[in-house]
């Protein structure tokens, strides 16, 4: 009885401890009060809260809650605040969809924002279609999700397609401009997620295009605990460019296992996603110099006053999750501007009516510029090698960034914001 | 036979309560947590038929569950086949596969056994990620169809309400059978002390054989529903942190019994949902406190509830009452 007593101490012990530290790291910016209050507009937001990917929801909703702060510091719209609650997917489809029928059903949202995970995002994009409640996704990047013909889905984030096509325009461009860059032939590294396989499946395509060889793709299982036998088969491939697309945990071991077998791709090329999270320099510091990665944002070509306002509150700078996400819910603050200069009631469908006539450019209507490295949102139709795109934000592109020495993304493409030359071939070290 | 007593009627009760659950709950979160709660039941009963009542405790039934799953979703957008059907198709196909590749570990007892279930869902993960015709890394969508009720895709939750009830009742009533029978003695025993089973003329081989073909042909059942409830399957499903969610319930609500692990069930889904509702202002408390209820019911009743109520001195005044009433409302005795 006495061992019980005393474990029943330590498990009040440790409830009392993570709640005192979870009440530290995750309240949410705004009010907490519960439940769709009369006079407010209410966004319903499902991310991973816990889990594994936790840090990743926490890096959004971050950038969402900026943004929310901002207009309720300005008065609102049409003197209503903005009111965000979140739902936690935990990274899990079912949850994922109990979350987004609870919002909808319960809180009474006026629309929704997420999720992080494709597969995720897709699940509760069917329920957001089924209840006709607008919903927007600031990064989930599989290009089916506007594929699937939803009236209310909306996505702001550059899909795979065009993930890999500025990868290869900048492969193609740098070749033109740099007699030296050699990039004729290419191989994919990827998870054989969903994500990592859209990418192998646009790398063959947009190589095909553009007349780059192309010699395979080595896939491996995400959270690998050993990559030696497929790095080297990549490097029995022996590719001129390595074209790459991990989580935070894979790539850090593929770095490490490149520099553990002495293999030096002359160009390594990837997908922002885990190569961009502070947990990856961190890992691996200089042993990544020179590896190339395309984002979503880049610190210091644009946006630099709000993005130090993000760092004096939050300690960290932007990524192209946090920036994303961000952009997103200022793209969602102006379309209720709209409605209401139009003067209509704000109401399920007149936010879609809204986002999909919404077109903003070089700045919002608080006078903030874009801070992605595009200057026009808007959601169109379009369709592109066999595959329909409805509602899809076709302006986004993105920034190549060279990773030099061991912490900064120094961005080489567009050459208009580049702020150095490539380091050709990289040196991993 | 048995005379009618209170207790029936108080089942009988409950049962029309839950029939009629749908015309007065018309939030549809609500009846999501029921649906939720349901198909959560019935996996844990088809857990229990393998970890409860035969002892061979698995962490493999998500990946049962995620067979079903994907025969269902297969059939269903590449032949039409009805998820009726599927549902037939995935009991025998999952039982009979899964009892077959599982059968070489039945000489294997305790954490061996289980590690094997682990090690089983996770050879299925990667199958499945890598099988393009399945979808690979990226997974099936069921389209909806709604208003037929052959490929079981609706909007409105009220149809997956009743499947559902109905799925947990049958469930109950073939453990129920299972247990009465000789099949449920003969697997208390291999549970009890293997050996002993052995030595009494029980063929453990036959036996573990059974109870694995039933239990997970019946998860992959669930599964098919599952498919068509949620409207999309990728390989996350065959993750082993959602066999635990078959898991908790039974430990919870007591290992070993059939009403345990319903109860299990009924308590935790709602308790979790509910949980995270209230608790959504910071993220992860919900978690916290559910591990921390979880935690001082295993500590303070490792039997789990049934467990706890089966020798406990409610249940005497509970069945005293009872008896009382039926001798005033039955005449009898």
């Amino acid at each position: 009885m006495r061992k019980k007593v005393l474990s029943l101490l330590l498990v009040s012990c440790m409830t009392v401890g993570l709640l005192v530290g979870c009440g530290g790291s995750g309240g949410s910016g705004d009010s907490g009060g519960s439940g769709g209050s009369g006079d407010s507009i209410v966004i319903g937001a499902v991310y991973p809260m816990t889990g594994d990917l936790a840090d990743s929801g926490k890096t959004m909703q971050q950038g969402i809650d900026m943004a929310v702060e901002e207009i309720n510091e300005e008065g609102g719209i049409d003197g209503r605040q903005i009111e965000v609650i979140y739902g936690d997917s935990q990274g899990d489809s079912a949850k994922g969809m109990t979350e987004a029928e609870r919002l909808i059903t319960q809180e009474n949202v006026d629309m929704l924002i997420g999720c992080y995970q494709s597969g995720v995002t897709l699940t509760v994009a069917q329920i957001a279609e089924q209840y006709q409640v607008p919903m927007i996704t600031a990064n989930a990047t599989s290009d089916e999700l506007t594929g699937n013909g939803y009236e209310y889905f909306f996505r702001l984030a550059p899909t795979n397609m065009m993930f890999v096509r500025d990868m290869v325009q900048y492969l193609v461009d740098e070749k033109e401009n740099n007699p030296d860059f050699k990039a004729d032939s290419v191989a994919v590294f990827a998870d054989n997620s969903e994500v990592g396989q859209q990418t192998v499946d646009w790398t063959e395509y947009w190589a095909g295009e553009n007349g780059i060889e192309y010699l395979g793709a080595i896939t491996y299982t995400s959270g690998a605990a050993d990559l030696s036998s497929e790095v080297l088969e990549l490097k029995s491939m022996n590719p001129d460019v390595v074209v790459a697309d991990c989580y935070v945990s894979d790539a850090i071991l593929f770095t490490n296992t490149l520099q553990e077998q002495g293999y030096k791709p002359p160009v390594i090329i990837c997908k922002g996603n885990g190569f961009t999270e502070s947990a990856y320099l961190e890992s691996v510091g200089s042993h990544a110099n020179g590896i190339i990665v395309a984002t979503e944002f880049v610190v210091g070509t644009k946006g630099d006053e709000i993005n130090a306002k993000y760092n004096e509150k939050y300690g960290e700078d932007f990524n192209g999750h946090s920036a994303e996400a961000y952009t997103t819910t200022w793209v969602i603050i102006d379309a209720l501007k709209s409605i209401v200069d139009n003067g209509d009631e704000i109401s399920r469908e007149t936010i879609q009516q809204a986002l999909k006539d919404i077109e903003i450019s070089e700045s919002f209507s608080n006078g903030n510029e874009i801070i992605l490295p595009y200057d026009t949102i808007s959601f169109e139709e379009d369709e592109f090698n066999g595959m329909p795109y409805l509602n899809q934000n076709l302006n986004a592109t993105l920034t190549v960034t060279q990773i030099t020495d061991g912490s900064a993304y120094t961005p080489i493409w567009p050459y208009d914001i580049a702020q150095a030359e490539v380091v050709y071939p990289a040196t991993y070290e | 036979m048995k005379r009618l007593s209170i207790r029936h009627l108080l089942v009988a009760l409950l049962l029309l309560i839950l029939a009629i659950v749908p015309a007065f709950i018309n939030t549809v979160y609500i009846l999501g947590i029921f649906v939720t709660t349901f198909y959560v039941a019935c996996g844990t009963l088809a857990w229990s038929i393998l970890g409860g009542l035969t002892g061979q405790i698995s962490l493999g039934h998500a990946g049962f569950m995620g067979l079903g799953s994907y025969i269902a979703a297969l059939l269903l957008n590449h032949l039409g086949l009805s998820p009726w059907i599927s549902m037939i198709v995935a009991f025998f196909a999952v039982g009979l596969v899964t009892a077959i590749l599982l059968s070489p570990c039945f000489v294997l007892t305790g954490p061996y056994f289980t590690l094997v279930t682990i090690a089983f869902t996770e050879a299925f993960r990667n199958l499945f990620t890598n099988w393009e015709f399945a979808g690979s890394g990226q997974g099936l969508l069921v389209p909806i169809d709604d208003g037929n009720v052959m490929s079981m895709r609706w909007i409105s939750k009220v149809p997956y309400y009743y499947i559902a009830l109905i799925m947990v009742i049958l469930f109950y009533i073939i453990l129920k059978l299972i247990d009465r029978s000789k099949l449920g003695y003969a697997f208390k025993t291999i549970r009890e002390d293997e050996d002993t089973a052995h030595a009494v003329g029980i063929n453990t081989f036959k036996y573990k054989f059974i109870a694995t073909f039933l239990s997970s042909g019946l998860i992959a059942v669930v599964g098919v529903f599952y498919v068509t409830y949620i409207g999309y399957i990728n390989p996350d499903i065959f993750k082993n942190s959602n066999s635990l969610d078959y898991v908790m319930p039974a430990i919870i609500g007591g290992i070993g019994s059939i009403s345990g692990p319903l109860l299990g069930a009924c308590i935790l889904t709602p308790l979790s949902e509910w949980l995270s509702a209230a608790l959504s202002q910071v993220s992860g408390l919900n978690l916290v406190v559910y591990a921390a209820i979880v935690i001082v019911v295993i500590l303070f009743q490792p039997n789990g509830i049934m467990g706890w109520f089966t020798h406990s001195k409610l249940r005497k005044k509970i069945n005293n009452s009872f008896d009382k009433i039926d001798s005033k409302l039955f005449k009898r005795k």
